[in-house]
């Protein structure tokens, strides 16, 4: 990822989402109390170590904060969830991190059905990685957890990924393709058709269609991609649905291949697929703003119901510029100005 | 008299021109200093940009190396920027860039200065304060996480700046002052001319009055038949005037002869 | 020769217009050069720093390997560039070729011109004049070649522009030294020549006529040294004249036969001429009253020039106590202000009958100035209360001597035009003091701005030295009086003076005080005005009521509508305030400013002709000093109520919706008073009466 280095990233107006309050804390002087003891964290990663991680870590290392990390792994199955509760029960961590919606529900369940038996009530949890977290029914709302809980989340908001589009050319006409058995994917789609009938657009979303096993079909991916080319969007959009970003490059190639230009709300597609554009909360940062949290509940004393859940207040706007060329679509002069450029 | 009325003229003539120069002084300073905050703030704003990527890059502003020299490259676009800094929120100077061959050492802004100034100013816009030497303008910086981790304030040498509004309202007060000597000519010429018709009855009336207090007997003062009402007031009064002198010059003469005769009886008796 | 004097006075009068007009029309255009030369390099900066800045993005563009040709959005984004530096008018990119690729602004050249203007130029790049705006070309590298050129604009007419922005202020300078030239002007005439020519062809006259008694005022003038010879003259035959009645004295006893020869050439002497007594002529002296006026322009001009920030100014007092203060602090000063200058009145009236108007001038100077100097450097919102009643005290003092001195040396059919005159010179220091204070503040800031003021105090009482005579103190009992005992009983009776007061004195008062003085002020600072357009807007009330007052006054008298202008004067305040709910905005505010004015020029004078009417039973028995010193207590306590009563009204609905709501008061007062002496009528007195003359009150 060559970076352009010394070129000045402006906030784009539209992505600048409003600070909720309360956000800036006490100064963080406090830190030098002498009477600081140290904290220990426990980290339940539902994937393994992420880049997420590598940003928290990074935070607490420039910062000096006083905290060790116990690190478990659900490996990506629920039926861990149950064990990693009761270890955390045991080891009484002065705070309890937990990684994605799957993990997240599984540690302090629904905000309505918060069973101590089941769920972990005590302890103060920051989550991250949870794309929706009142859809989720983790919290009631974004404001307050109204429970012992606050997190980060890396949806960006529709609004915004529209507003990023148009700012690279104007947009009336947007492709997409979900998995309709994904409940993150159909999410976010019913998001985009609030926006398109906001924002004045027309959404062009086509289930996958499913095979006899009740799973996406694959091989049904060229034919619908060129249904969609034939109906001239200016734009593909390719969103946080897992089974599209596996099969990103397949997507973008033949996106490609009828010159419609793929743009991407999550990181994963970026490095390794043929998108045009996206505008991400990189997992590094989403990382650090969720350590800031953990500092505030441990080093300043807020309490979790205090703290809004929020996600980064500036996105990372990226262009990459052989797509660019390929597609004769460059990039207007003043994204250039904040965009990161992959050249 | 048309000198108290050019005094008055002056003075009117004074106030409206120490009206006009301070207004007009008062629009310059704005529109001087206006041009060269807004040069410094577009600096200072372009300054944040370069920073803020930095940081939505995942850097730390104490860790960005090359900050240095891209303060030194800002502050080589002017002369009178003395000094460049970029602080942290505590109000610890992370990096610097001054000019060398200052006349005299600038002072310093302590950590506590700079922590109020990101407090008082939370969001993006350029700010500017002023101290004895210097002009500040500077920028907070925020992460992406919208919290304010720093700032930028570049210090601009105010000498220039004063020196050139000194020298505009020094102008404008010299050239008020040649605009009021102009006018208070102008309005003494005018006044003179104005009232030179009054001036020439009184002065024909004072002479001859003069005259008739000299001499009796001088020749009577005519009013000319377009005579003003001071030459015929005055033509009025001197005749009656003449009267009763010629009355108390006829009483001195009985009082005269009845001395004489007086004088007589007793040298006779 | 009057005429011939007249036209004189108006040839000076209008010398001196030309004379403000061609100063300030010289120092603009001084400024404007001066500005040129300090201003531009600044601009030359702004563009060289914006188009290096600009021209790195492009150059980064680029680098990337994007035509320059090809570069998206590059219209869009000089737009936001230029958004942000309204100082530049246009940007624009030429390719090596000659060909304008880019162009987005106003004033832009012809391509032609953008072309010429970019061969690369030797050393650092300077802009230069192209068309009507400067332009500043930098050459635009992609790689090592040249590709093209930026081209940064900016209004040639940047420094005209910024005189021309001046232009309201000025006009409004030169109708305030118009208005103090014709203070000033008659006052100087007045005094140096057409009083003491006046008294020169007076005395000349009495000599004609006989009349040895007086002497003249010598000055150092022509008219004086004209003056000192007619005193010789006069002086010499009273002298004479003596030394021969001694004569003829001594020779009586002497001779006695020579007594009946020297009475009849001494009868004959005498006779048709009067002779000053023992010898001595007195100096003839006349009254004018354009001192007076002077005097009064100079204080009111004092007092008001705080005016159109005062509840600006009160607010960061009062700031400190609250933050954001409650509106009734801020309202709280201006009351006190109003309460204490009414209930000082009677006092400054005894001081008056007392001391004589001069005496009492000069005191009220002294505590205007003491109090207004405090009020600039005022401690704290407590101190300030006690500045702003000390400075009500000053004005109730100067207010009572400069009406006082124009009653008492104006003869009863002279009455009317002293008063006449005195309102004018106290319309006119309303007009100038709100335009120049708010020019002031924003200049040189509040504190300053009081010291002007105390200053002008001063220069009031100084002038006041000179410009008063020192008149008889006289005992008059057509001033205001403090009533008595009975007569507030026997006016409370009075049915139709309580509804007139009730519903149309005190509401016009109320209004004026609360509005003008309270919330203009603080609306159009809230709407974005700086304080000289505050008082530009304020100036209008005075303008109105100074040209329309006295129209409207002549127009009741012949027709008898004192009611009827009442009734449509205080509907028109009323509604000129409604629509600021609806539409708030500055032109708003001023409409209702006008509208204001333009009531109480209608209202005013007929209040005083109508109490005069329908209180006849009780002037007769009282004397009206006292029914109109009572009427005015009254009145000017409503006054007094108006900044608090808005205030309270300000807390609860905003500015805006305060100004509908008391615009609904007015016009449901005015109503109602309207309908009540419908159906009282106004009295079966005789009109045939003429009001006895009386000063309508502006404040």
């Amino acid at each position: 990822m060559a970076r352009s280095r010394l070129f000045p990233q402006l906030a784009l107006f539209g992505l600048l989402i409003l600070a909720l309050a309360g956000v800036v804390g006490a100064e963080p002087g406090e830190t030098t109390d002498p009477a600081a003891r140290r904290y220990r964290i426990l980290m339940l990663l539902w994937r393994g170590e992420t880049e997420v991680e590598a940003g928290f870590k990074a935070y607490i290392q420039e910062h000096n904060l006083p905290f060790d990390l116990i690190i478990r792994n659900a490996d990506q199955n629920s039926a861990n969830i149950p064990a990693l509760v009761a270890e955390a029960r045991q080891l009484k961590p002065d705070l309890v991190y937990t990684w994605g919606t799957p993990l997240t529900l599984g540690v302090i369940g629904p905000y309505d059905q918060a069973n101590p038996a089941r769920y972990l009530t005590d302890l103060p949890v920051v989550f991250t990685m949870v794309a929706y977290p009142l859809e989720s029914r983790i919290v009631p709302q974004l404001a307050s957890s109204g429970r012992n809980v606050t997190g980060t989340t890396h949806t960006i908001p529709a609004e915004s990924q529209i507003k990023a589009i148009r700012a690279y050319r104007p947009m009336n006409r947007l492709a997409a393709i979900y998995n309709p058995t994904e409940p993150n994917a159909v999410i976010n789609i019913g998001e985009l058709r609030k926006a398109a009938h906001r924002l004045n657009f027309e959404l062009l979303a086509q289930p996958l269609p499913l095979d006899a096993n009740g799973r996406p079909d694959a091989n049904a991916l060229p034919g619908l991609l060129a249904q969609l080319a034939a109906r001239e969007p200016q734009f593909f959009y390719l969103g946080p649905d897992t089974w599209v970003s596996d099969h990103r490059q397949t997507i973008t190639e033949e996106a490609l291949r009828h010159h419609l230009p793929v743009f991407t709300s999550v990181d994963r597609p970026i490095k390794d697929s043929a998108v045009l554009m996206g505008l991400v909360a990189p997992y590094f940062h989403m990382g650090r703003f969720t350590a800031f949290k953990a500092e505030q509940i441990l080093i300043e004393r807020r309490l979790p119901q205090d703290l809004p859940i929020e996600t980064l207040h500036r996105f990372t706007y990226i262009v990459k510029l052989p797509v660019a060329r390929q597609l004769d679509l460059y990039p207007p002069l003043a994204i250039l100005n904040y965009a990161e450029v992959i050249e | 008299m048309y000198f108290k009325i050019t005094a008055a003229i002056a003075t009117l003539i004074a106030f409206v021109l120490s009206l006009a120069v301070l207004m007009n002084y008062a629009k310059f300073e704005r529109a001087f200093s206006g041009l060269t905050e807004s040069r410094l703030a577009f600096l200072v704003q372009d300054l944040r940009e370069t920073l803020e990527f930095g940081l939505d890059l995942g850097l730390d502003p104490a860790a960005m190396a090359n900050t240095t020299s891209i303060l030194a490259r800002e502050a080589a676009k002017d002369p009178q920027i003395l000094s460049i800094l970029v602080f942290d929120d505590q109000g610890q100077v992370l990096h610097r860039h001054q000019r060398e061959a200052l006349s005299r050492p600038l002072s310093e802004l302590t950590p506590g200065w700079f922590r109020t100034a990101l407090r008082t100013h939370p969001d993006a816009a350029p700010w500017r304060i002023s101290d004895p030497d210097t002009l500040i303008v500077g920028a907070t910086l925020t992460n992406n996480f919208g919290r304010a981790v720093g700032g930028i304030a570049l210090r601009y040498d105010r000498s220039f700046h004063d020196h050139e509004l000194a020298q505009a309202l020094t102008g404008l007060t010299q050239a008020a002052g040649l605009i009021l000597l102009a006018a208070t000519l102008i309005a003494l010429i005018s006044a003179w001319l104005l009232f030179r018709s009054a001036r020439r009855d009184l002065r024909r009336v004072r002479s001859a009055l003069a005259g008739f207090l000299e001499d009796a007997d001088s020749p009577a003062f005519q009013a000319g038949s377009s005579g003003s009402k001071l030459e015929i007031g005055y033509a009025a009064a001197e005749q009656n005037s003449r009267e009763f002198w010629r009355r108390l010059r006829q009483v001195e003469r009985i009082l005269r002869l009845e001395q004489q005769l007086a004088d007589q009886e007793s040298t006779d008796a | 020769m009057p005429e011939l004097r007249q036209a004189r006075f108006a040839g000076l009068f209008i010398m001196t217009l030309i004379l403000i007009v061609a100063v300030l029309i010289g120092i603009s255009f001084y400024a404007a050069r001066a500005f040129e030369r300090s201003l531009l390099p600044q601009l030359d900066r702004k563009m060289l720093t914006v188009g290096t800045a600009v021209n790195a993005k492009l150059e980064r563009a680029l680098r990337y390997g994007i035509p320059l040709e090809r570069l998206p959005g590059v219209t869009d984004f000089f737009g936001g560039v230029l958004a942000a530096n309204p100082d530049l008018a246009y940007l624009a990119v030429t390719s090596a070729n000659g060909v304008v690729l880019y162009q987005r602004g106003t004033l832009l050249p012809s391509v032609e011109q953008l072309v010429t203007s970019t061969q690369p130029p030797v050393g650092p790049p300077t802009a230069q004049r192209v068309g009507a705006a400067y332009d500043l070309a930098l050459p635009l590298q992609g790689g090592s070649t040249m590709t093209g050129a930026l081209h940064i604009g900016a209004d040639a007419g940047f420094v005209t522009r910024q005189i021309h922005e001046l232009l309201f202020d000025i006009a409004i300078v030169f109708i305030i030294a118009a208005l103090v030239a014709l203070e000033l002007l008659p006052l100087i005439v007045q005094q140096n020549l057409a009083a003491p020519m006046r008294r020169l062809e007076s005395v000349l006259r009495r000599i004609a006529d006989g009349d040895l008694r007086y002497t003249l005022p010598a000055s150092h003038d022509e008219v004086g040294q004209l003056s000192s010879l007619i005193n010789r003259l006069v002086t010499r035959l009273n002298t004479t004249y003596r030394q021969l009645i001694h004569q003829a004295l001594l020779l009586r006893t002497a001779i006695p036969a020579s007594v009946g020869r020297l009475d009849s050439g001494l009868a004959s002497l005498r006779q048709g001429f009067i002779l000053a007594p023992n010898g001595q002529p007195t100096p003839y002296s006349s009254i004018h009253l354009i001192g007076a006026r002077m005097a009064t322009f100079l204080f009111i001009f004092a007092a008001e020039l705080s005016q159109p920030f005062m509840p600006l100014y009160i607010r960061t007092y009062a700031a400190a106590l609250g933050d954001p203060p409650a509106q009734w602090l801020i309202g709280l000063p201006l009351t006190v202000f109003t309460l204490t200058a009414a209930l000082c009145m009677p006092i400054a009236g005894w001081r008056f009958e007392r001391v004589g108007s001069r005496h009492t001038f000069i005191e009220g100077a002294g505590l205007l100035m003491m109090g207004l100097a405090g009020t600039g450097l005022a401690f704290n919102f407590f101190d300030l209360l006690g500045w702003r009643a000390l400075t009500a005290v000053g004005y109730a003092f100067l207010y009572t001597a400069c009406q006082g001195y124009v009653v008492a040396n104006s003869s009863e059919q002279h009455r009317a035009q002293g008063s006449a005159l005195f309102v004018s010179g106290l319309m006119a220091g309303s007009i100038c003091g709100p335009a120049i204070g708010g020019i002031l503040a924003d200049r040189i800031g509040y504190t300053a701005t009081f010291s002007c003021a105390a200053a002008l105090a001063l220069g009031a009482g100084l002038a006041a030295l000179n410009l008063l005579g020192a008149s008889p103190v006289i005992r008059s009992n057509q001033r205001d009086q403090q009533p008595g005992h009975g007569l507030i009983r026997d006016l409370s009776a009075n049915f139709r003076f309580a509804w007139l007061m009730l519903f149309a004195a005190i509401p016009a008062k109320l209004l004026l005080n609360g509005f003008l003085f309270f919330l203009v002020p603080l609306t159009l600072y809230e709407l974005g005005n700086s304080r000289s357009e505050i008082g530009r807007v304020v100036m209008l009330y005075g303008l109105a009521a100074l040209f329309l007052g006295p129209m409207f006054a002549r127009l009741a008298d012949r027709f008898a509508v004192h009611g009827l202008l009442i009734g449509v004067g205080g509907l028109l305040t009323g509604i000129g305030l409604v629509p600021m709910l609806f539409f708030p905005s500055t032109l708003t505010v001023l409409a209702g400013v006008l509208c204001l004015g333009i009531g109480q020029a209608m209202s005013i004078s007929p209040q005083l002709a109508l109490v005069t009417r329908i209180c006849r039973p009780q002037i007769t028995r009282f004397g009206s000093g006292p029914v109109l010193g009572f009427y005015r207590l009254v009145e000017r306590l409503g006054g007094a109520s108006g900044p608090l009563i808005v205030a309270g009204f300000a807390g609860l609905f905003g500015y805006p919706g305060t100004m509908t709501a008391i615009g609904v008061l007015g016009v449901v007062t005015a109503a109602l008073f309207s309908i009540g002496f419908l159906i009282m009528g106004i009295d079966s007195e005789p009109s045939d009466q003429s009001a006895p003359p009386v000063t309508p009150e502006p404040f």
